[in-house]
């Protein structure tokens, strides 16, 4: 950061018992899911489109995007909108953890895979004291040309 | 540059942008008419001179020097020292362009300004001899009572009457004094002198025009309205030195009177500019450069750039008024929170209803504040059509009318090279040249005209050109070659639809567009263009006289009024710009939707009207279906029960069916939703990046629960379904469908189909269960099979040359199906069209082209018909099939009879008997077929009935061979003959035939088919 503070924080939350985290400067506001309009035809990892204020926002289910098995919306549902250039972008994620700071220097980048799971969506990965947390690479994740899933 | 100083920047940019355009318009105007208007050049000056003090005070230096070079020029034509011809004109045009370009990017050094320099300097240097002799150099203005023009002291220059101490000004400016020149006349000079020591300080005074007047430099901390109002002077007459840019001293410098005295009474006949006096009523309203609408025509051209207008005009009271509904706003805003805390319902509805009101006024103004005119669009036209009819050597005179009507600013900004190349189109192609003209009787020079007008809550904009008009035939020519149309459908096609084609995407030719009218670009992008703005283009030509083309556009694209559908509890906006009508089915009319091919359509008032259900469009989408996506997003189909009762025409449907029948430009087909839901005006936004490449929907709005819903894309489910051509295949094929329906039973017609260029074939509709039009590719070819699957089950495809001599069927994108039953499936053969139905020909030659599977031939409709008996052909093919048909119906305890017989007529007389009498039966051509046929399934026939003379093996050697072998031991032949002799009679008993009979005694072969068939069932029980 440029304040002097060498610290980031992340935003943590959870698909399934994976836990992930977003630098927070990645990211506009976090939504509960209020009205999702699925968009038929399009790819299977666009959830829908939402209204944010006025604004016509996409919705990204991460689950589909990094390949988790379908599941139903809860309350425990969010949606962290995030900008791709002049855009909001949605990313549903199962449920928002906590916020931490953390030392930039500790991710160790490179060593983050799950099975079955694009690495390029990750950017590292950080050890906290009891679990592992997936740096998201938010860009890679909001990229619209993804090849299709076979 | 602080902010100020950018603000002011770009309000000097725009403002040169409309002064240069307003040039150019007099410019081509000057060039047209003669002799040179007085006020046009007046008019051209004061705009240069405009930008020329702007530049100057901005530091704009390329600027400056250019228009002071144009300015010279313009004011030797002005003091009518120098002509305006066209090459000076060309020049000057040139120059106009030139400071676009600057304008466009002020900082971009690489502009080339030299040739135009030069070419001005060259003009002045041509003059110079004259000017040398007349009068000196004016760099002095001379000014006597006589020229009331030559007095135009413009406001900067009065400053340059002195010679200013910049130190001192720019110090009292810092001190907050305004510097002010006052042009008087001399004899008030002193009155206002003392004035002016009142507010202010005296400077200087410097005496003008002869001594006639006098220009009083003082400062003052007054503004300039209150200087003005205090002196009692014109404003015209007082300069500012800070305001040399603003619009104030725009106005100050265009009505530029005489100043003979300082009331000014005495007006110089100068023309009204209407901007003159607007610019003091409008503001300019900075807007963000609307990105989505992305310009469809990528034009690179600056000129066309033009129009994509950055900032609009909008009119102060329209401004003041926006203000109000906001106050209004605010308060009905305070009113519904104050009315929520206390709950107090009466009070909230009353709010309500107000916040409604205001919203929808405020809703008209804003949407007012974007209408333009659509002059703005048009006014280029004049320069356009200059260039390009000097360049042709055409003659064009253009004629604008209805140039005040408005239209959104989307939509002006998208009209503009749609346009452009329509006029150009007329120019190059539609006007004729000046002799051609003449000798057609024509007046040499050529007019067009466009004009614009409201019409039924659209605007209309005709381009009428009275040249040459447009060549269907050519057109149609060019359509063929491309394999837009095929020769069938043109030759149905009227008039006007041949002249549509041209709009046909795929149409533009390398040899319609030249250098310009092309740039690439054709009538089929204009119609697509256009289309995308909701506009539609109609066209209308008459040879020899001019050809009109009308654009109907919408008024406005932010809010659209539409209807809301629902289908699966989602909803969905269909503008109602594309809306036809609705049509409402009962169960009870479920049988007016019928399948042609897989593709649904709706009989409606005659005509067959393409369908689609929304649900399955919505869930066509093959991404949809990923493994491990969420099914959320799949609907349920609602025709899944279908998929296993294929295609059956007239299915049932348990519910009512809501069809919104649409309009595709001027394809009409129909939407099946589940349900109407509202008819509600939306706000238009646009779909997020990565929906971008998703077909069916033209963008998304948010309804009144706060919801998103999508807007559906008409032309685009239209294009992704390919509707257009199912409907084309629908209707052709019905036309003969159902000419061939209401002729079934009577077995008298014949079908004609083409196979091969120019060869014709007939089959008799009887045998016929139904005909197909498909995509040739849906011929697949499985094994050495072809085969076409046909809703959940596989037809089996044969192809005429397979079996007969002739062409193989013409390359072409589709094919009909004529469909067939055989030994109890469905078999069909490819044909490449289908003519016609005719009445079975009288004359028929069973001779010439005699060969199997073609029973003969006839002369149908001037053309060689061949008669051709399916049946046979499908057995030369594949004679296992044509087994297969006598081995099923045995089962089926009909028995079977086979025919060998070459005569066409007798084998039609006999089948005709047989079948009557209920048994089924084949037919061979002779012998030899006949013996081929018994064969390969030596138990397949009850009975045989042969002829005995036959080519290739006749009746007596085929008894022969069927006595010889065990297998046709209790087969029961029936030898018929015309010549019933006795030593006939004998000679066939000889060979093993059971009866022999005379073909004609129908009664005897009737009994002795029934007595032997009988006589061999004893035996086999």
């Amino acid at each position: 950061m440029e304040n002097g503070y060498n610290n980031q924080e992340l935003a943590l939350f959870r698909i399934d018992d994976d836990c992930f985290g977003i630098e927070i400067n990645q990211i506009q506001e976090i939504n509960r899911v209020v009205a999702l309009t699925p968009v038929f035809n399009s790819s299977a990892y666009v959830k829908g489109v939402m209204n944010l204020r006025g604004q016509i926002v996409t919705v990204i289910d991460l689950r589909t995007k990094l390949r988790y098995g379908a599941r139903p919306i809860d309350d425990a549902n969010r949606i962290l909108i995030a900008r791709m250039g002049d855009e909001s972008v949605g990313i549903l994620v199962d449920q928002i953890e906590d916020i931490v700071e953390i030392d930039p220097q500790s991710i160790e980048t490179g060593t983050a895979r799950i099975e079955g799971v694009n690495s390029e969506f990750f950017n590292g990965i950080y050890k906290m004291e009891n679990k592992l947390v997936v740096i998201l690479n938010v860009d890679r994740v909001l990229q619209e040309d993804e090849p299709r899933a076979a | 540059m602080d902010n100020n100083q950018n603000n002011r920047l770009s309000l000097f940019l725009e403002d040169s942008r409309e002064q240069l355009d307003r040039v150019e318009q007099y410019l081509v105007q000057i060039d047209t008419t003669q002799p040179t208007p007085e006020t046009s050049i007046n008019e051209i000056f004061r705009a240069i001179h405009t930008i020329k003090g702007g530049a100057d005070f901005l530091g704009l230096d390329v600027l400056k020097t250019i228009t002071h070079r144009t300015e010279d020029v313009l004011d030797l034509a002005r003091k009518q020292e120098l002509v305006l011809d066209t090459t000076v004109i060309s020049i000057l045009l040139e120059v106009t362009d030139l400071l676009k370009a600057i304008l466009q990017d002020p900082e971009n050094a690489s502009i080339d300004t030299d040739h135009i320099v030069a070419a001005l300097n060259t003009i002045l240097e041509q003059d110079s001899a004259a000017e040398t002799i007349e009068e000196p150099v004016q760099t002095e203005p001379h000014v006597t009572f006589e020229e009331p023009v030559a007095e135009n002291i413009a406001p900067k220059d009065r400053f340059e009457y002195f010679n200013l101490d910049e130190t001192a000004i720019t110090e009292w400016e810092a001190q907050g004094f305004c510097i002010y020149i006052c042009q008087v006349a001399e004899e008030v000079r002193e009155e206002l002198t003392a004035r002016i020591e009142e507010i202010g300080y005296l400077i200087e005074e410097e005496q003008i025009n002869n001594h006639q007047e006098t220009l009083v430099l003082f400062r003052s901390v007054l503004s300039k309205s209150l200087t003005v109002r205090y002196l009692g002077v014109e404003p015209d007459n007082l300069s500012r030195r800070l305001d040399r840019n603003s619009g104030e001293e725009k106005t100050a410098e265009r009505t530029l009177q005489a100043v003979r005295s300082p009331a000014g009474d005495i007006p110089a006949p100068q023309p009204e500019v209407p901007e003159a006096t607007e610019t003091q009523k409008v503001q300019t309203v900075e807007e963000e450069p609307d990105s989505e609408k992305a310009y469809v025509m990528n034009a690179t051209n600056n000129q066309e750039d033009s129009t994509a207008l950055n900032s609009i005009r909008v009119n102060v009271n329209l401004l003041d008024n926006l203000m109000n509904l906001a106050g209004e706003l605010v308060l009905t805003r305070n009113q519904l929170n104050q009315n929520v805390e206390h709950w107090d319902e009466n009070a909230i509805n009353l709010a309500a209803q107000r916040l409604d009101t205001v919203t929808s006024e405020l809703q008209e103004s804003i949407m007012s504040t974007r209408m333009q005119p659509i002059s703005i669009v048009l006014s280029r036209f004049h320069r356009l059509t200059r260039d390009v009819s000097h360049k042709l050597g055409k003659s064009v005179n253009l004629v604008l009318e209805g140039e005040e009507v408005e239209l959104d600013k989307s939509i002006i900004e998208n009209i503009g090279d749609p346009l452009t190349h329509l006029v150009r189109n007329a120019i190059d192609h539609g006007i004729e040249s000046p002799e051609k003209r003449r000798q057609a009787g024509k007046n040499e020079t050529g007019t067009i005209a466009i004009k614009a007008r409201h019409e039924a809550g659209h605007v209309v904009i005709d381009v009428i050109d009275d040249g040459n008009g447009i060549d269907s035939q050519k057109i149609l020519a060019e359509a063929l070659r491309k394999g837009i149309v095929d020769r069938t459908r043109a030759d149905e096609m009227s008039e006007r639809e041949l002249l549509r084609l041209i709009f046909t995407p795929g149409f533009s030719t390398a040899t319609e567009l030249t250098d310009l009218s092309g740039r690439g670009v054709g009538m089929d992008v204009v119609s697509t263009n256009l289309s995308r703005i909701g506009g539609t283009i109609d066209i209308d030509t008459q040879p020899g006289k001019g050809t009109q083309i009308k654009i109907k556009l919408p008024l406005t694209l932010a809010i659209v009024p539409s209807l809301l559908v629902s289908v699966s509890e989602e909803n969905f906006a269909i503008p109602q710009v594309n809306l036809v009508e609705l049509v409402r089915l009962s169960p009870e009319q479920s049988q007016k939707i019928e399948y042609v091919g897989d593709a649904a359509v709706m009989r409606l008032r005659g005509k067959l009207l393409p369908v689609i259900w929304l649900k399955d469009f919505l869930n066509s989408g093959d991404e949809a279906s990923v493994p491990g996506s969420d099914t959320s997003n799949v609907i349920p189909l609602r025709r899944e029960a279908e998929s296993e009762s294929g295609d059956s025409p007239g299915q049932e449907f348990t519910e009512t069916l809501n069809v919104v029948v649409v309009a595709a430009g001027d394809f009409h087909y129909g939407i099946i939703v589940d349900a109407l839901t509202d008819s509600e005006e939306i706000v238009v936004k646009p779909l997020g990046a990565h929906l971008r490449n998703c077909r069916g929907y033209a963008g998304a709005t948010i309804l009144g629960d706060g919801r998103a819903s999508l807007i559906l894309d008409v032309p685009g489910i239209c294009d992704a379904c390919q509707l257009q051509q199912q409907a084309e295949i629908a209707n052709t094929a019905d036309d003969l469908m159902r000419k061939a329906e209401s002729g079934s039973g009577d077995e008298e017609k014949l079908l004609v189909l083409q196979n091969a260029e120019s060869e014709y074939f007939g089959v008799q509709l009887a045998f016929i269960k139904r005909i197909e039009r498909i995509r040739s590719s849906q011929i697949q070819r499985v094994g050495n099979k072809r085969v076409v699957k046909y809703g959940s089950s596989v037809i089996r495809v044969f192809e005429l040359n397979e079996a007969i001599e002739t062409g193989s069927r013409e390359e072409s994108d589709h094919a009909y199906l004529v469909i067939f039953p055989i030994g109890g499936q469905e078999v069909a053969i490819a044909v490449s069209n289908l003519v016609d139905i005719v009445e079975a020909p009288e004359a028929v030659d069973s001779s010439t082209f005699r060969q199997p599977g073609v029973q003969g031939s006839a002369i149908i409709s001037e053309q060689i018909t061949l008669l051709i008996d399916l049946f046979a052909i499908v057995r030369a093919i594949d004679p296992d099939l044509g087994d297969y048909a006598p081995a099923a119906k045995t089962s089926d305890s009909a028995e079977s009879i086979l025919v060998v017989e070459d005569s066409v007529f007798f084998q039609d007389k006999l089948s005709e008997l047989l079948s009557g009498m209920g048994y089924d039966v084949m037919i061979a051509e002779d012998g030899q077929a006949g013996w081929e046929t018994l064969d390969t399934n030596a138990s397949a026939f009850d009975l045989v009935l042969m002829d005995i003379e036959m080519p290739r093996m006749d009746g007596l050697q085929l008894t022969k061979k069927l006595r010889s072998d065990n297998r046709f031991d209790e087969l029961p032949v029936i030898m018929l003959t015309s010549l019933a002799k006795e030593s006939d009679i004998e000679r066939g008993k000889d060979a093993g035939a059971d009866e022999y009979l005379v073909k004609m005694d129908e009664e005897m072969v009737r009994k002795s088919v029934l007595r032997l068939l009988d006589q061999s069932h004893q035996a086999v029980a």
